[in-house]
């Protein structure tokens, strides 16, 4: 996570530059910028939208978006901003959806699956949150109402502060802190229910 | 936030509970937390159970995207116009006004019997004025005449140019000779101002409805245009 780092950065080496201008004057390279959080905003959109394929269309609508508004980019965290246009992007699609339900987010979700490769240096405790523990712990997420679900996978999946996530939700503090306490209760009760969190887990750390 | 701590049974608050396993909490509020957990068994479980969730969602995969999403080529400048949205809408907001501006000169009278450069001037002086002379116009017959004018404009205004020579029409002419500083209480010389504006000014109602024809035009097109543009721009940009 490379949060402090100064503008005007151009490192392009796989890419043509393609310089843009904030609205406080600065200029940058928009791949250089793609190049940098792409992986991060495509968890972020994944885990959102519990569907890779439409995480990618979701992130290819997100960096168009943000492309084009550079301008209203003012300095500060480029991060946050631009997990900002990710994020809304992502709601839109979920909402756009939930109007018009011609295809099912659950029958894509079937089809897709998590597609995630299992590596042997992996330990079994990574395998199992790959594989099967993964798709509960996504389908809990799913579960979730949205502002919920951003804001335990911004701050638990993806770590960011809270007031980072408080930006990038574009709410107070108070209402992140909630959010996320009503997410992790939501989320221990339906990991319990599916038998993913035995109480063995935590009574022997008492 | 509900605080807990007075009765055995009251607990700590969720929020207050999820920061806590965060150590977000600093100085009493953290040491009233800790002391509350160690006496009560139920909180200590509930936030056992919460950190082992919390463990599990930090262990989440990172997951590699299976293609950079780097732009190929500069993006086709689609959303952004010729001219802004801003002002397209000005623009038409400019327009609108100068059409109600005339509109409401037109109904209020100024324009069909004319005389006065503004509203004010023309409504309360020169009215008291006509009132004063009123015996001079109506042994004219000028005031029945260009007071329906005045109140029916656009009825009258029509077959006002269709027949320049008939009687009426000299009322008509004489007030919308637009500029000319005739004063209502020179009654007597409306008879030589009427025929050097008849020739002229015979079209002029006409003219007006047509301005405010164009105008209304105008800043219809010019509305929808801003309307097209901010409802083509929402899509896109995300604030």
């Amino acid at each position: 996570m490379t949060m402090g780092q100064p503008p005007h950065v151009f490192t392009c080496t796989t890419h043509q530059p393609l310089p843009v201008r904030s609205g406080k004057g600065d200029f940058y390279c928009f791949n250089c910028v793609v190049e940098e959080h792409q992986s991060q905003a495509y968890n972020l959109a994944g885990r959102i939208l519990g569907d890779w394929n439409l995480a990618e269309d979701a992130l290819q609508e997100a960096f168009l978006s943000a492309y084009r508004a550079f301008s209203s980019f003012r300095g500060g965290n480029l991060r946050g901003w631009l997990m900002r246009i990710v994020s809304n992007a992502c709601l839109d699609m979920l909402r756009a959806r939930k109007a018009r339900p011609s295809v099912s987010l659950e029958e894509t979700l079937e089809a897709v699956g998590a597609d995630f490769t299992i590596s042997p240096e992996q330990s079994p405790e990574e395998q199992a949150l790959t594989g099967e523990l993964g798709k509960v712990i996504q389908d809990g997420l799913k579960g979730l109402p949205e502002e919920q679900r951003l804001a335990v996978v911004l701050v638990d999946i993806q770590g960011y502060s809270y007031e980072e996530a408080a930006d990038i939700s574009g709410v107070s503090l108070g209402t992140i802190k909630s959010r996320i306490s009503r997410a992790r209760a939501a989320l221990r009760d339906f990991l319990r229910q599916h038998g993913e969190l035995l109480p063995s887990q935590f009574r022997q750390s008492k | 936030m509900r605080w807990f701590g007075r009765k055995q049974e009251e607990h700590v608050a969720p929020a207050l509970l999820s920061e806590y396993l965060d150590s977000r909490l600093t100085g009493r509020q953290a040491e009233r937390v800790r002391m509350h957990l160690e006496a009560c068994e139920r909180c200590r479980e509930e936030l056992e159970s919460l950190r082992a969730t919390v463990a599990l969602l930090k262990r989440m995969p990172v997951v590699t995207p299976r293609r950079s999403f780097v732009l190929r080529e500069r993006p086709v400048a689609a959303p952004r116009h010729m001219v802004p949205a801003w002002a397209m809408g000005a623009a038409a907001s400019l327009v609108l006004l100068v059409f109600v501006a005339v509109v409401s000169l037109d109904v209020g009278g100024v324009l069909s019997t004319g005389g006065a450069p503004s509203p004010k001037d023309s409504f309360t002086p020169s009215m008291a004025r006509l009132e004063g002379t009123q015996t001079t116009l109506s042994a004219q017959e000028a005031t029945p005449d260009s007071g329906q004018e005045s109140l029916m404009g656009p009825p009258q205004a029509t077959p006002g140019p269709a027949a320049p020579s008939a009687g009426p029409d000299g009322q008509v002419d004489r007030g919308t000779a637009p500029g000319k500083e005739s004063d209502p209480g020179k009654a007597p010389d409306a008879g030589s101002a009427d025929q050097a504006a008849s020739t002229a000014g015979g079209s002029t109602p006409t003219a007006w409805r047509y301005l405010e024809g164009v105008l209304a035009g105008i800043s219809a097109v010019l509305i929808a245009a801003t309307l097209w543009m901010v409802k083509s721009r929402r899509g896109t940009v995300q604030k």
